[in-house]
């Protein structure tokens, strides 16, 4: 007897360690406070609102959102930081607050599940479970979520509200995304240095070669001390996003409708003046897997120039460097190119279980009150009120500059491939552009290595 | 009459019997269905993923028969990271096994600071690797500490992240640090098993101390030499975490192993079927090293018997 009931509890152990570990993993990952529950200041008075908070709460309409707003974590977080809450906090902090008050029968539910890959992963898990959330969130993996088919087309209120760089599109050329901050690339310059060697704001190149020239120059009188900069060729996205300006500028890119295109003859040539530019870096830094030694040193005056995006503008202010700023430098012929970087991408799966509301959430996300909050830290909001109107950033330079790219032209982000889209960037970005400037193995034999390695992915 | 009793006697063993047996299987089935529902059943699932075609987005995975397999033994890439797994995880295996031996050996000798190092050697194999490998980055960075030694003792500065020969050179490094302590422990415990009085007869029959450690040690360790070399292989089979922290297979893919790819393709890439490929025939293949050394070492054992 004694026996059974041993083997009895100790099945009814297991039961329940399994189930609530289920429960606890569940809750801990999600990691969430939802926001619109109303809280009281006592237990007390919780208890005694119970039954009517119960009630509102089941009229509510819950929504699961990613990149959208905080939780009281990321609040306390936020607020508990040395000189407050940064720029990004107080975005999404301020469209807590505004949802709250604008959207009351929403009950949101901010979840905190990283960015890039673990984000990815995790809405991966989720679609694969037939449980999508009512918003994705994301950047360079979202055009491969549009190319799946699995994005509800945006209405057309929120595309007309925004300027089309800002909007990602599904096969069908449907808009599915829309971010709500963006940036593009350009050159900012370390003032003192250039003094220091001889340059002024006057001769601040606008071609490839007068950049080459500057650059070899500053990287000569620096003699180890200091060096004039070039492209980075990080072996990650960093790396490929950094590059691809120059590649449109010459009239090419990495996919040509979705195929490879390393055979192109002018890919290579880009690739060929990517390394002659890495000579005027120290060894490793330009192709480094991490990506912040590179901005230290041009914090800490090491570098002349890096490529960057606008948000390095509030990043040198608070590093307290004379710093300048320019657009990227046309290619010889005089074209230029860029492409979009920073960008957090927000679109409605087609599975989602409230679409309108999550739409108006993200309209929400979208409004001029809330935007504004980026132009704080030089980034680029989407909408074209505040694009179109230069009142509100002429004391910028970084984001006259920007804002007048954005304007006469269209830059989407990052080529994408239909299949495989990670594993083929993997490969560009380690076999082609990191040994671009790690090695000295001809451009062309790189790119034919490659694209072997890549046609088979694309079948 | 007695024999009806000795019948029933038995009848009442036999039911006895049974209900102790019914009660066995109800102490270990909860544990039974645990392996069950976290081992066994991912593990059917990875090999029927090798059979499908899935990246995570589309709703189910499409069977696709053997077309993963194929790709993966007719193209070079993965070939050439299945040989390097298998000649890093060689080098690691070779020199954990051989390193740990001697410090083994060494701390086997008596001596008051005995159990201090004895712990010491534990210690990096408790810290987390990804504490411990971030550290090794740091070393290793351009103008970091061990280019800063070699810039005051007069040399050239390296760029280790440029080389395979470097960067394998401190896998390897981080490896055998962070492994040689259990390993030293196992050797320990098996120098300490072996009777003493064995070396004090080959003493007194003139033997010295290498032809000590050749017929007594060495023969006296075989089966703690199979157990730590069998858990080598499985564990050098399974290598990854050391590259992904310490070099993320570069330089350009330089120092890229199988099991390194398996996690990026399964997590990163979300080639799943792929993945599940990968995972059975890296398991197939360190069950067949495993085997063929588990049949060497009975074949010696017999010969010996």
């Amino acid at each position: 007897m004694k026996r059974k009931l041993l083997a009895a509890c100790m099945a009814a152990t297991f039961a329940m360690t399994s189930l609530t570990g289920c429960g606890g993993s569940q809750e801990s990952a999600q990691d969430t406070t939802k926001q619109n529950a109303q809280t009281a200041d006592t237990t007390e008075a919780v208890d005694a609102a119970k039954p009517e908070n119960e009630a509102q709460d089941a009229e509510k309409i819950h929504l699961t959102v990613p990149k959208v707003g905080y939780n009281q974590d990321q609040i306390n977080t936020a607020n508990a930081k040395e000189g407050g809450p940064t720029y990004e906090d107080r975005y999404y902090m301020t469209v807590t607050e505004n949802l709250a008050k604008n959207l009351p029968d929403y009950e949101m539910e901010y979840v905190d599940w990283g960015w890039g890959e673990t984000l990815d992963q995790k809405q991966r898990a989720l679609f694969a479970a037939g449980s999508a959330p009512d918003i994705v969130a994301g950047e360079t993996f979202i055009p491969s979520y549009a190319a799946e088919g699995l994005l509800e087309p945006l209405p057309q209120e929120i595309v007309d509200l925004v300027n089309p760089s800002f909007l990602v599109y599904d096969n069908d050329g449907k808009a599915v995304a829309v971010a709500y901050k963006s940036s593009i690339f350009m050159i900012f310059y370390n003032k003192a240095l250039l003094q220091q060697c001889g340059y002024t704001e006057d001769d601040i190149p606008e071609t490839w070669a007068e950049w080459k020239a500057m650059s070899d120059d500053i990287t000569a009188q620096g003699q180890g001390e200091f060096w004039g900069g070039g492209i980075p060729t990080f072996p990650n996205a960093g790396g490929a996003l950094r590059a691809t300006p120059f590649f449109r500028a010459n009239g090419t890119d990495f996919a040509v409708d979705g195929k490879i295109n390393l055979d192109d003859a002018k890919l290579q040539e880009v690739l060929s003046f990517i390394r002659e530019m890495n000579y005027n870096f120290p060894a490793g830094l330009g192709n480094g897997s991490d990506e912040f030694p590179m901005w230290d040193a041009f914090h800490e005056g090491k570098l002349a120039f890096v490529v960057q995006g606008s948000f390095e503008g509030s990043d040198a202010e608070n590093a307290g460097m004379d710093w300048g700023v320019a657009p990227i430098p046309m290619n010889d012929a005089g074209i230029d190119g860029n492409c979009t970087v920073g960008s957090v991408y927000l679109a409605v799966p087609k599975d989602a279980a409230n679409k309108e509301a999550s739409f108006n959430v993200i309209k929400e996300t979208l409004s001029l009150e809330n935007e504004k909050v980026w132009l704080e830290g030089s980034y680029c909001p989407a909408i074209k009120e505040i694009i179109e109107d230069p009142s509100y950033y002429e004391n910028d330079k970084v984001l006259m500059m920007e804002m007048q790219v954005i304007k006469d032209g269209t830059y989407s982000g990052l080529a994408s491939f239909p299949k495989n889209d990670s594993a083929i960037w993997e490969i560009i970005n380690q076999n082609v552009l990191a040994r671009t400037t790690m090695t000295e193995d001809p451009i062309d034999v790189i790119c034919s290595e490659a694209q072997e390695q890549i046609l088979p992915l694309q079948q | 009459m007695e024999e009806m009793k000795r019948i029933n006697n038995k009848k009442k063993c036999s039911i006895r019997q049974q209900r102790r047996t019914r009660l066995a299987y109800k102490i270990i089935i909860p544990f039974f269905a645990y392996i069950a529902l976290w081992g066994v059943m991912p593990l059917l699932y990875g090999l029927y993923l090798g059979l499908t075609e899935y990246n995570g987005l589309s709703r189910k995975p499409v069977f696709i028969g053997l077309k993963n397999y194929r790709d993966f033994f007719t193209n070079a890439a993965y070939m050439a990271l299945l040989w390097r797994q298998i000649w890093m995880g060689a080098i690691c295996l070779f020199m954990n096994t051989f390193l740990s031996f001697l410090l083994g050996l060494a701390l086997n000798v008596p001596s008051k600071a005995r159990g201090f190092f004895r712990s010491g050697i534990y210690v990096p194999c408790i810290a987390a690797t990804s504490i411990t490998s971030a550290i090794f980055v740091v070393l290793l960075e351009p103008n970091g500490v061990m280019n800063t030694i070699l810039k005051r003792i007069g040399s050239s500065p390296i760029t280790w992240q440029y080389s395979q020969f470097w960067m394998v050179f401190w896998i390897m490094v981080y490896f055998v640090w962070k492994n040689i302590g259990p390993a030293a422990i196992i050797w320990l415990g098996g120098l300490q098993s072996i009777d003493a009085s064995l070396y004090e007869a080959a003493k007194m029959d003139g033997a010295n101390s290498f032809q000590r450690i050749r017929y007594i040690t060495m023969p006296g360790l075989r089966f703690v030499a199979s157990y730590i070399i069998l858990t080598g292989i499985i564990g050098a089979m399974q290598m990854f975490d050391v590259v992904m922290f310490l070099s993320k297979g570069n330089p350009y893919g330089k120092t890229d192993i199988l099991m390194y790819r398996l996690y990026r393709d399964g997590i990163v890439n979300f080639n799943m079927g792929m993945a599940g490929a990968e995972s059975t025939i890296i398991g197939m293949i360190t069950i067949i090293f495993s085997m063929v050394y588990f049949r060497m070492v009975l074949k010696k054992e017999d010969q010996n018997a």
